[in-house]
Order: structure tokens, then sequence, then C-alpha cells
């Protein structure tokens, strides 16, 4: 049985609590999520299109201007997806008065960097051992772990997706290779519009 | 002990810990749907509805119901009253937290 001052701390610390959290839920990125998914499965339906073949290794056998093309492409959507989740996201924290920086938003930030770091470093090696089939595979499971440290600081329902993620990459990485262009088009493309619709459903439920 | 504040001196209608979280809720984020009230804070529909009413009842809570897309949404939020008593509370507690009072 607590006593009045242990309780009275437990309220301080759960109003804290809280009051973080809901800040965190009102910034789950709704429409960020449908735009930047969309734009992924769009590069994924024009990559197919132009090798035949949904084996992300067929991209690396496209003539160089073609290559460079897929390659900007592919750039080009993920740049533009980061850029509009913090454009949504200042405005709606500006809407709502308050800061991208409170704790559990730097905490899910950090929280996520070493699962990316670690992504990147095995892609750096993979790339230079020229093994670009389990390029796709590694980013989805990589991104689902980050996802789900990052929802650990958040609601369930980034952790979910993380969950699928790591599902998905699993499987890339160890029996669907020759699928992997349409995988990462299913994790990062349609996941994150399927996310987004969720948020802009709990949003006006 | 120096400084006790009895949680009689709180409140009551906000330390209740449901209805804590529901106020907190709502002071952060400003208003929120019955479905996201529920989902950030865990609870069942029954669970919020009963508490949201004893805030109501205080005058603490504005309830806003509404047909959107023929469908009903619940929208909540702190009434200036509930505001204003947050706040008090807020003060009360971390007077004694600190152990200034």
């Amino acid at each position: 049985m607590p006593s009045d001052r242990q309780q009275l701390e437990d309220r301080l610390d759960r109003i804290k609590e809280i009051m973080e959290l809901a800040t965190e839920y009102k910034l789950l990125p709704d429409w960020a999520a449908i735009v930047g998914g969309t734009m992924i499965l769009i590069a994924t339906l024009i990559t197919y299109r132009l090798t035949g073949s949904w084996d992300v290794a067929a991209v690396f056998r496209l003539g160089e201007n073609r290559f460079w093309l897929v390659a900007a492409m592919w750039s080009g959507s993920v740049l533009a997806s980061i850029l509009l989740y913090y454009v949504i996201a200042l405005r709606d924290a500006k809407k709502l008065g308050v800061s991208l920086e409170s704790r559990p938003s730097q905490l899910a930030r950090r929280s996520m960097a070493p699962a990316l770091f670690a992504s990147a470093v095995i892609t750096l090696r993979l790339l230079l051992d020229g093994h670009l089939g389990y390029l796709p595979g590694i980013w989805i499971l990589g991104y689902g772990v980050a996802l789900v440290n990052a929802g650990l600081f958040s609601t369930t329902a980034p952790r979910i997706l993380g969950l699928l993620f790591m599902a998905v990459g699993t499987a890339a990485i160890v029996c669907f290779q020759r699928y992997d262009l349409a995988l990462t088009g299913l994790t990062f493309g349609a996941f994150h519009v399927a996310f987004g619709c969720y948020v802009l459903s709990k949003k006006s439920a | 002990m120096s400084g006790f504040i009895p949680p009689s001196e709180l409140d009551q209608v906000i330390h209740e810990r449901v209805r804590l979280g529901i106020v907190s809720a709502l002071a952060a984020a400003g208003e929120l749907t019955f479905v996201e009230l529920c989902d950030l804070l865990k609870l069942t529909p029954g669970n919020l509805s009963v508490h949201s009413r004893v805030l109501e009842k205080a005058g603490y809570l504005l309830i806003d119901k509404e047909f959107v897309d023929r469908k009903p949404r619940t929208t909540l939020k702190l009434s200036a009253k509930g505001k204003e008593a947050f706040r008090r509370y807020l003060e009360r507690l971390e007077e004694f937290v600190k152990g200034r009072k």
C-alpha cells in the first residue's frame, strides 16, 4: 500500500507521462504516411515497369542511364517523404502549441538511430561484397526494429507496424529474395498508407 | 510529516487516477475524440464514459457529439473551469512534492 506522499508523487509522474503521450499521439503521421507511402508505391511500380522483375537486383542490370534514373527516383521519394513528415509534424505541433523536441520525441528518434545505423553499416558491407539482393530485406527489417524501439515511447500502433516490417523483412531475407522489390512496395508503401489511414480514422472516429 | 497535504485538500474529482489521465491528456492535446482517449489511456468505452460523465457533471469537461459522414463522433475538451481546476490541482501537487507547503 503506497503512502500518501508516494501516491501524490505517482500522480505527478502520471500527469507528465500522459501529457507527453497525448502530445505524441496527436503528432502521429497521417497524411505524411499516406502521401509518402503512395510515392513509394509509385516508385515500386515504375521500377517494375523498367526492369520487368520484382527482384531489386534487376535494377543493377539496367543500363547506366536507367539505373541512375531509378536511383534518383527512390532517393527523391525517400527524401520527399522525410521532408513531408517534418513539415506536417511541425505544422501540427505549432497548431497544438507544443514542441517537436518533447522528451518522448527525442527518445523515439534516439531509439531509432541504432537500428538504422546497423542497417547502414550492413548495407556498406553488402555493397562492397556485391550481395545486393539482401539490401531491401535488411532495410525492411532494420526499419521495423527502429519502429518497435520508437514505439516504446509512443502508443501501440507504431510498435505493431514495426513488428509487421520485421516479419516481412525476415521473410525477404530468408526466403523471398526474388520478390524484394514487391516486399519493399508492400512495407514502405502499402503499410505506410494503411498506417496513415488508421491514424486518420482514429482522429475522425 | 512537515509540508504534507492530505489528498482531501486536492480536488477529488481530478485526483482519481483515471480522471487525472483524462484531464492531463486533454490539457496537453487540446481536444481528443472518445476513441482516441480510449486508445491513449487504454480504457474501455464504458470506463471512459463513466469517468467523463463525472468530469462533465463537475463542469470540467465539454462533450461535443456530432455526425461526421453519418457516423457519430464524440469530442471531449476541457472547459475554462476544468483548465483552471487542473492548474490549481497541479500547483497544490507540486507544492507538496517540492515540500514547500
